[in-house]
């Protein structure tokens, strides 16, 4: 053996002995003794609604800053690893392998915003053994796969798709004239997620009937062949479900334009600023439920504006730091109710974990898919802006 | 709404659609025909037309037909120079390729740019136009698809009338016909390329300003436009304006009918069904007799 091959394979050696004395035997043990105790965040930080995200991380680092001016979990301080997972399958398996794989080992990971990146990270989280804590997702296939589903790692404090159409039938039933609505979907997985819960919802109940159903490429330039033949099936409402990006607000736009703009929309119509305008613009009315409403008026909603705008100076971003904020303050209570500070420890305590009131007022309870039942807001939207007219169980 | 009136609001929408084609793809015809430059930034020229039409309605508070000017003027400009910077180089070579990777390129460019310099929301250009309606009897049509119309129709008809009976179009047209023949004579064909490709884009600025009240504008709106555009250019027969817009308003009109009797996804098909199936029965296109003006 030469000279050189002899030193490589010692500093091979050298190299492999450090790597396995540094790494934890199945990594469960690197949260114990008494260094911080670690929580992941996945959610979107880079493209068009990398705003949001970032709000998000807010939220997470408020209810963080909180714990540990508190004295941290058992006295060890509460660190937070956040990832940018781009709201796609490919960086958001990227990020949840990252969290998952750094030391110390997270004890829970909260996310991942989008819908395809948690359904995209919950086969990592399993393989890892880490609780998943699922914030704004709504796609009815995440809890679908949840608990009894197979996945016992995923937990969804946020609404899902499922619980938002119910919502909304109901809604329309209870308060309103609307018995006859049009469909109109995306094309996206948010898009179809929805239109099955949609299906669901109407199908239960013998009041509502179909009129149409579109599915819409979003970069379609001209939607009036699709609008007039809503016309002419004469609906009470349209029911939307879509993502918001610039088709959508075109869509928008050529509904207002259209004969069926005294018409509401109804079901996730968007209420970002952009939507809002043409609302304002073309008079256009709607009803959306979704998962918060900085307006609510709950001791909980109260208290969470009161320290945003303490740490922050003002509420700008509160909106979206709901879901950081909220989603923090259940791990923290699953960490503290857990036997041992361990992921499976977080797990176990998850499964048992009956938190609240939340900051809507719900509990937070997950059932046998995992799934908590938190409040969900039914916003009017028009040309004044979103308001909220009620905060509703997402109780079957 | 009666099944006579849901036709006829059926064939307005296809004529107003079909209308935005033809501006559209017209400039494309033109600009292969005379500069043999498959012009893949057509559609994200487009799209620049529309930021400039937003920015000159809103900004400059010049209104709807203020921002017609600007955006038409404006891409005209930005055509000569892009001719001179970039689309000149492909001229007399035989490298098709070069062209439509280098247009790609500056296409992809200006996308991101705009992404990168106004970001990802769509913006609108504000006008009554949209929600004003005249009656038409059996149907009602906003005065902003009139507009789109009748815009279409008297660009296409003026630059028909230019093409047959000015120097510069005969001109124009020498070059499609024989770039040779024409050269021989002592037309500058790089003057007229020049031209052409400003022409075109001219086009695409009126319908930037005609398409943004209804459609929106942003990074990547062109995208679809420009494939939907080089279909109909390829169903007329490559050059060949009349057959451009009749195409154009053929398609229009299909769309509008499989769009409003079937689905959004058969609407957002039927071009390039019709396509293929017309390629199939008359590979040179519906109007081709090889490339031409006029």
């Amino acid at each position: 053996m030469t000279r050189i091959s002899s030193a490589a394979v010692m500093a091979t050696s050298l190299i492999l002995l450090a790597t396995a004395c540094g790494l934890p035997d199945d990594g469960a043990s690197a949260s114990d003794g008494d260094g911080p105790v670690s929580v992941g965040l996945s959610t979107v930080l880079s493209g068009a609604t990398a705003g949001l995200g970032g709000a998000v991380v807010e939220g997470a680092e408020l209810a963080v800053k909180m714990v540990n001016e508190e004295g941290g979990i058992d006295g060890r301080e509460l660190e937070l690893r956040v990832e940018d997972n781009g709201c796609n399958t490919t960086d958001g398996v990227a990020a949840i392998s990252k969290l998952s794989d750094s030391t110390p080992k997270p004890v829970a990971i909260l996310g991942a915003f989008c819908s395809n990146a948690t359904l995209a990270s919950m086969p990592v989280v399993e393989r890892n053994k880490i609780p998943l804590l699922v914030d704004t997702a709504a796609a009815a296939s995440i809890t679908e796969g949840a608990g009894v589903g197979g996945n016992e790692w995923v937990f969804r404090w946020g609404g899902n798709d499922d619980a938002f159409a119910q919502i909304m039938v109901d809604y329309l039933v209870q308060e309103t004239d609307i018995r006859k609505v049009s469909i109109v979907v995306d094309n996206t997985d948010y898009g179809q997620g929805g239109l099955a819960s949609i299906k669901r919802a109407i199908e239960g109940s013998s009041e509502i009937t179909v009129a149409t159903e579109d599915t819409l490429d979003l970069t379609t330039a001209d939607f009036t062949p699709t609008l007039t033949r809503i016309e002419r099936a004469d609906p009470d409402a349209v029911f939307i479900w879509s993502v918001a990006v610039p088709g959508t607000l075109s869509f928008l736009t050529q509904y207002g334009d259209s004969n069926l703009r005294s018409l509401p929309l109804v079901g996730r119509p968007n209420n970002d600023a952009a939507s809002l305008g043409v609302y304002k613009d073309k008079g256009l009315t709607g009803y959306s439920a979704f998962h918060y409403d900085a307006s609510a008026d709950t001791e909980g909603n109260n208290e969470f504006k009161a320290v945003w705008e303490e740490e922050y100076g003002n509420l700008d971003n509160s909106a979206f730091g709901y879901y950081g904020y909220q989603g923090m303050m259940i791990a923290i209570e699953a960490m503290r109710e857990a036997d041992e500070l361990t992921s499976e420890g977080v797990r176990d305590a998850l499964t048992t974990l009956d938190y609240g009131p939340s900051i809507l007022g719900g509990r937070i309870k997950f059932d046998e898919h995992h799934q908590a039942h938190n409040k969900a807001a039914v916003l009017r939207l028009s040309g004044k802006g979103s308001e909220l007219i009620a905060l509703l169980s997402t109780e079957d | 709404m009666s099944d006579l009136s849901f036709w006829v609001t059926m064939l307005l929408n296809g004529l107003s659609i079909g209308s935005a084609y033809a501006l559209f793809a017209v400039g494309l015809a033109i600009i292969f025909g005379v500069a043999r430059v498959v012009n893949f930034a057509h559609g994200d020229f487009y799209m620049i037309g529309g930021y400039l039409a937003v920015f000159a309605a809103g900004g400059l508070g010049l209104g709807f037909w203020g921002a017609m000017v600007v955006s038409t003027l404006g891409l005209a400009v930005l055509g000569l120079v892009a001719y001179y910077l970039l689309f000149r180089r492909f001229i007399n070579n035989s490298r098709a390729e070069m062209a439509i990777v280098s247009t790609l390129g500056l296409g992809l460019m200006l996308q991101y740019g705009v992404l990168e310099f106004a970001g990802g929301d769509a913006r609108r250009l504000q006008t009554t136009m949209t929600s004003e309606t005249v009656s038409l009897g059996l149907a009602d049509i906003s005065i902003a698809r009139l507009a789109v119309i009748g815009l279409s129709a008297l660009a296409i008809g003026v630059l028909a009338v230019w093409l047959k009976w000015s120097r510069p179009g005969r001109a124009i047209r020498a070059i499609s016909q024989s770039r040779e023949a024409a050269e021989v004579v002592g037309i500058s064909a790089d003057r007229m390329s020049a031209l052409a490709i400003t022409v075109g884009l001219g086009l695409a600025g009126v319908a930037a300003a005609a398409l943004t009240p209804l459609y929106g504008v942003f990074p990547f709106v062109g995208q679809v436009l420009v494939m939907k555009a080089f279909a109909i250019v390829v169903l007329a027969g490559f050059g060949s304006l009349p057959g451009t817009a009749v195409a154009a308003v053929g398609v229009g009109i299909a769309e509008s009918i499989a769009g409003g009797l079937g689905s959004a996804a058969l609407q957002n098909s039927a071009a390039f069904i019709i396509l293929i199936v017309a390629l199939v029965l008359r590979p040179q296109g519906l109007f081709g007799k090889g490339a031409r003006v006029a």
